[in-house]
């Protein structure tokens, strides 16, 4: 029997795939590549991670509000998450993942951010706002 | 949550995706926010070039299928700077291919009827808002003077959902709409003296590095300071803090009609501003060694007509160094005043340019080859030194003596 728990959802959709997870803020501008989907900002913890096909699981975004477009292209040119669990959705990542059309949950309880961990196989079902955790790192 | 038959029809595809998208956005921002309503916006400023540089050809094509359904923006909407001189590009180098592609999202913009400012000081030259207004703007400069001079209203917007405001004429209502939530959370005790406005740069990028989201009040600043000088501030503190309002005693209105509410109630941190950490700030801003300078770039944020005084006063008679380039960015509203009483004349005679609609901010100034830049904003600092140009940072004076050396004195 899988774990699951019940956040909020943002915007529709389904997705599976492993974790990518970071207790810090990520700027899609200047600290991503646009074209790639890799994390560049040089103190970051995930700095050289791929975010391609992953599910990023993380607290907030941070920086410029043009980071925006830089996710919406990353997800046009599947580069970019295949869905998105966040402690806090702000205006920006709303922007963002609307347009995109990527799947996101927030408002998890906090527990599930202290025991996802990076690698953990997750499914995102964003329309009924459930992460269930498939299978541990 | 109440929405016209209008917005309604929008949401079910009448004018198309790109449309629909927005709306379901604003619908979003309504529900994570939990506004109670929405209230009616004065204005709306577009930070266009986000579309342009930043969404590359998706943000343009986007933005072209918008303005191709037939919408049209109900709210008065102004736009902040694009990425060139929209009449001079060639005189700054601008490729022609880049010129077009800019044209053809300027058009868009025009299509669905905003009012083509192309500054991100409109401000100065007839957006002038009353205090308790609420506004929906997306330049981050633009945001904190507006919130903190007038005591206008406003969230830090982004293009969608400032694209939302502009269709709908409203914004949902949270943030910084509510009076209890532009409280300042820290006390700046000013214990040196400003003189420049790049002083003021200097301060806004040191308290910005200390505040990150919380509001700043500061104590003890110049009764008689400028509205160029609050400018700077205000565009430093944006840029290294995620500040969208600040409070000065006795001069911004907030604080002066309810000093207690504004300026004490909320407050958890006090913090100095000494001669000491002025100098830090001027040091942290300073991100090249070299002393050769090839490209002075001042006006960030878009000088006022003050400031284009000062400037054509200082280079009256003198000439530009050979192979320096000088931009001196303003709105096309005051170069067009500065034009009429000759100082734009007498700065373009000395081989500096007057650049407007765009600045070293906004136009792709490592493509066009610059190597290191001397500036007098800390904005421009920022963002020029995340492009890859080495960048000295100082009074708008040392910039224009550098301008006709080619030295930056040390």
């Amino acid at each position: 029997m899988s774990l699951a728990y019940q956040g909020r959802s943002i915007c529709n959709g389904v997705a599976e795939g492993e974790a990518l997870v970071t207790k810090q803020g990520i700027s899609f501008l200047g600290g991503v590549d646009p074209e790639t989907g890799i994390i560049t900002e040089v103190d970051h913890e995930l700095h050289g991670e791929k975010m391609a096909g992953k599910i990023l699981v993380l607290p907030s975004l941070k920086g410029s509000a043009g980071g925006m477009w830089i996710l919406i292209r990353l997800a046009a040119s599947k580069k970019g998450p295949k869905a998105v669990i966040v402690a806090q959705a702000d205006t920006i990542l709303v922007g963002a993942v609307i347009i995109g059309g990527i799947p996101i949950v927030d408002s998890l309880p906090a527990e599930a951010f202290q025991s996802l961990k990076g690698g953990d196989r997750l499914k995102v079902n964003a329309t009924k706002g459930t992460v269930e955790l498939i299978k541990k790192s | 949550m109440k929405l016209t038959d209008y917005e309604k029809s929008i949401l079910a595809g009448k004018f198309g995706e790109e449309a629909k998208k927005i709306l379901e956005v604003m619908v979003k921002i309504y529900e994570i926010n939990n506004a109670e309503d929405f209230i009616e916006v004065k204005e709306v400023m577009l930070a266009s070039t986000q579309n342009m540089s930043i969404g590359g050809e998706m943000g343009m094509e986007f933005l072209s299928r918008l303005a191709d359904s037939g919408i049209q923006f109900k709210a008065k909407t102004i736009t902040d700077p694009v990425s060139m001189d929209l009449e001079g590009w060639k005189r700054l180098g601008i490729p022609e291919k880049y010129a077009r592609k800019q044209k053809k999202s300027v058009g868009a913009l025009m299509k669905m009827g905003a009012v083509p400012t192309w500054t991100c000081t409109p401000y100065l030259t007839g957006s002038i808002h009353r205090y308790g207004d609420h506004l929906a703007y997306v330049e981050t400069s633009c945001v904190i003077f507006v919130n903190s001079y007038f005591g206008a209203r406003t969230n830090r917007e982004m293009d969608i959902s400032a694209l939302a405001s502009a269709i709908t004429g409203k914004t949902p209502n949270y943030g910084l709409h509510l009076s209890d939530r532009r409280e300042g959370q820290i006390l700046i005790n000013i214990e040196t003296e400003l003189n420049t406005t790049s002083d003021y740069d200097a301060l806004g990028n040191y308290v910005g590095k200390i505040v990150g989201t919380r509001i700043p009040v500061f104590k003890n600043m110049d009764q008689n300071v400028s509205t160029q000088a609050i400018m700077q501030l205000g565009a430093a503190l944006a840029t290294t803090g995620a500040v969208a309002l600040f409070h000065v005693y006795g001069i911004t209105p907030d604080i002066v009609l309810d000093p207690f509410k504004y300026g004490e109630k909320s407050i958890t941190q006090k913090v100095s501003f000494t001669n000491a950490d002025m100098k830090k700030a001027y040091q942290e801003l300073n991100t090249t060694r070299s002393t050769e300078i090839d490209f002075v770039s001042i006006g960030c944020p878009h000088y006022t007509i003050d400031k284009m005084r000062e400037v054509a006063s200082y280079l009256k008679g003198k000439k530009v160094k050979k192979g320096v380039e000088v931009w001196v960015c303003t709105s096309e509203t005051i170069r067009n005043m500065g034009l009429l009483s000759g100082e734009v004349q007498t700065i373009e005679k000395s081989g500096a340019k007057v650049v407007v609609d765009t600045c070293m901010v906004l136009a792709p100034v490592k493509q066009l080859g610059f190597q290191n830049l001397a500036t007098d904003s800390a904005k421009a600092q920022f963002y020029c030194s995340g492009f890859g140009l080495g960048v000295r940072f100082g009074n708008t004076e040392k910039c224009l003596q550098t301008a006709i050396t080619g030295k930056w004195e040390v």
